[in-house]
């Protein structure tokens, strides 16, 4: 881990014509290089934060800001969305709200297209996104035929080929099967480790997750409740269950045997830790 | 509970228009009063399956009987009185200007009188705590909130079958929770649920019945312990375990042999075997 690329102070944002901020004091820092899981329940205030994140707010969003959101040692009121778009990639939650295009080539040439781009570095562009994400076979396919594992990849593609330094994922998984599940999760560990890039992923399926972040954040009613690493903030159980929110299985069932006296030397989190942690006592 | 087959299917082929063949031979049988869940990957046919049993889609080959009725040969309109569909996407389904209007809307289709109207709107709009809020615009309801009412607005119908679409999906914890309490109390009540679904946890937890779905045929149609034991369907179809099941099995190697199908019941089972 170096330094911060994503610094947030005191941010606190309204939507015009609301009295009630959607965010409230937030604070939080995201090192180059990390998976930060982001938890909360539905209205928690995620899709704000995201939006103050990749500069939709301020600069688009109407609303009123206080505090300051950084990216890359600089205030995004200060860059422009074009900017802050090559630095911070959004991915939606339903790949089918952000492909629009006839095939997959087209799909990932709209970015760089939009960046305005010298022709040859769109080109480049789309090979290398198709060479990362796996997608190359599928580059003369419509998009709309595609099944969800692929869309999704093909979404991620998309996005990737914007070249951000900061990924941004809504629910990655949330319409996929068991098995495109893993695969996508899998490309994104792969996105993370192989070429560093700082991820914030918000999931409700906190089993297939959990292992993957570096950080978790849990938002409530606006503001940030819970901050730290997986196994500080998972063994946390209670609280998290007053925000209407769950621990990973393994977590819950420590949890439960926790409260007989059982005691455990490091808090379980995925099913094989929870297999060697329970194993132990049998 | 009675054990008459409220929906069968024989032989039961579908080929999308354009020849994609989504269904082949498919042979079932759903009892009255049964919780099952339909699984598979994405594609496999599984929603294909069940807008069959409401007559949204015409077996290619085939039939489909629904209370006695073949689906080839009954108006829809009289499909949806014994059947309810509730879709993945609220979006989908939800078009009207207020929260009553929309819970009311097949009730007044089906030409009951305004009392009638009115109490059983009220009570399904009780039921998924949304009462309060009859006069709101759909749009501005939470997403999960839309969800409750497209449920609500089937419940309504008092159908003796349950279909629900990925009823949880982008749903979190406390919704989750309540959607399935809600089939549950539903199940209890003695109406037939049938859930499509890709979330095990949820199959293992709620389900008596499981038919996985692989390539338009049903590869396996047994209770949800037995359908976990079978290690080659689970993976030619890229299902995996549930949490529980998975450790579980794991802890057989540490000479634990109980199959819990919930957290509770893994819980206790643990505490049984550790203190004995």
């Amino acid at each position: 881990m170096s330094e911060p690329v994503v610094v947030v102070e005191d941010l606190t944002f309204s939507y015009s014509g609301t009295k009630e901020p959607a965010l409230r004091d937030i604070n939080l820092t995201f090192e180059q290089g990390e998976i930060a899981l982001l938890i909360g329940a539905t209205g928690a205030g995620k899709s704000t934060l995201y939006m103050c994140l990749n500069g939709l707010i301020p600069h688009l969003v109407p609303g009123r800001v206080g505090g300051r959101v950084d990216i890359d040692g600089t205030a995004t009121r200060d860059q422009s969305i074009s900017e802050l778009a090559q630095k911070v990639g959004f991915v939606f939650q339903s790949p089918d709200v952000q492909l629009f295009a006839h095939t997959v080539r087209e799909e990932l040439a709209f970015g760089p297209e939009n960046l305005g781009l010298a022709k040859s570095e769109i080109l480049r562009r789309i090979q290398l996104a198709a060479t990362t994400i796996g997608i190359e076979e599928l580059l003369e396919r419509e998009p709309a035929y595609l099944s969800g594992g692929q869309q999704q990849s093909v979404a991620i593609g998309a996005i990737w080929a914007m070249l951000p330094e900061i990924l941004i994922l809504d629910e990655p998984t949330s319409n996929l099967d068991p098995q495109s599940s893993r695969r996508v999760l899998e490309l994104i560990r792969a996105l993370n480790s192989e070429h560093g890039k700082t991820i914030l992923i918000a999931e409700h399926k906190i089993d297939a997750v959990a292992h993957l972040a570096d950080s978790i954040l849990v938002m409530h009613e606006g503001q940030i409740a819970m901050q730290g690493k997986p196994r500080q903030v998972f063994s946390q159980t209670e609280e998290l269950h007053q925000l209407g929110l769950v621990a990973p299985t393994a977590a819950e069932v420590a949890f439960e045997l926790s409260k007989y006296g059982y005691t455990f030397d490091s808090w379980p989190l995925t099913a094989e830790e929870g297999i060697q942690a329970f194993g132990e006592l049998l | 509970m009675a054990s008459e087959a409220i929906i069968e299917t024989r032989d039961l082929s579908y080929s999308y228009p354009g020849g994609i063949s989504a269904l082949s031979s498919v042979n079932l049988e759903i009892r009255q009063g049964e919780f099952v869940a339909i699984i598979g990957s994405n594609g496999s046919g599984k929603t294909t399956l069940v807008k069959h049993f409401n007559g949204l889609l015409k077996p290619s080959q085939g039939h489909v009987m629904v209370d006695g009725l073949d689906t080839r040969t009954t108006r829809v309109s009289e499909l949806s009185r014994i059947v309810g569909f509730v879709f993945q996407n609220p979006d989908h389904q939800i078009f009207a200007y207020s929260v009553w209007e929309e819970a009311s809307f097949g009730l007044k289709l089906h030409k009951l009188d305004a009392e009638t109207v009115e109490q059983q709107t009220t009570e399904a709009l009780q039921a998924v705590s949304l009462d309060e809020l009859r006069d709101r615009h759909p749009r501005a309801l939470s997403r999960g909130q839309r969800q409750r009412l497209a449920t609500a607005s089937i419940l309504a119908l008092r159908t003796p079958v349950l279909v629900l679409d990925e009823p949880t999906t982008g749903q979190d914890f406390l919704s989750r929770r309540q959607i399935m309490a809600l089939a549950v109390e539903l199940h209890a009540d003695g109406r037939t649920v049938l859930m499509v679904t890709h979330d095990m946890a949820l199959v293992a937890e709620y389900a008596t019945r499981v038919i996985v779905m692989k390539d338009g045929a049903a590869v396996c149609d047994a209770s949800p312990n037995e359908v976990f034991k079978q290690d080659e369907v689970l993976k030619s179809t890229g299902l995996d375990l549930p949490p529980v099941a998975k450790i579980a099995r794991g802890l057989r190697a540490y000479g634990f042999s109980d199959t819990p199908l919930t957290q509770t019941e893994l819980v206790e089972n643990l505490l049984t075997a550790i203190r004995s």
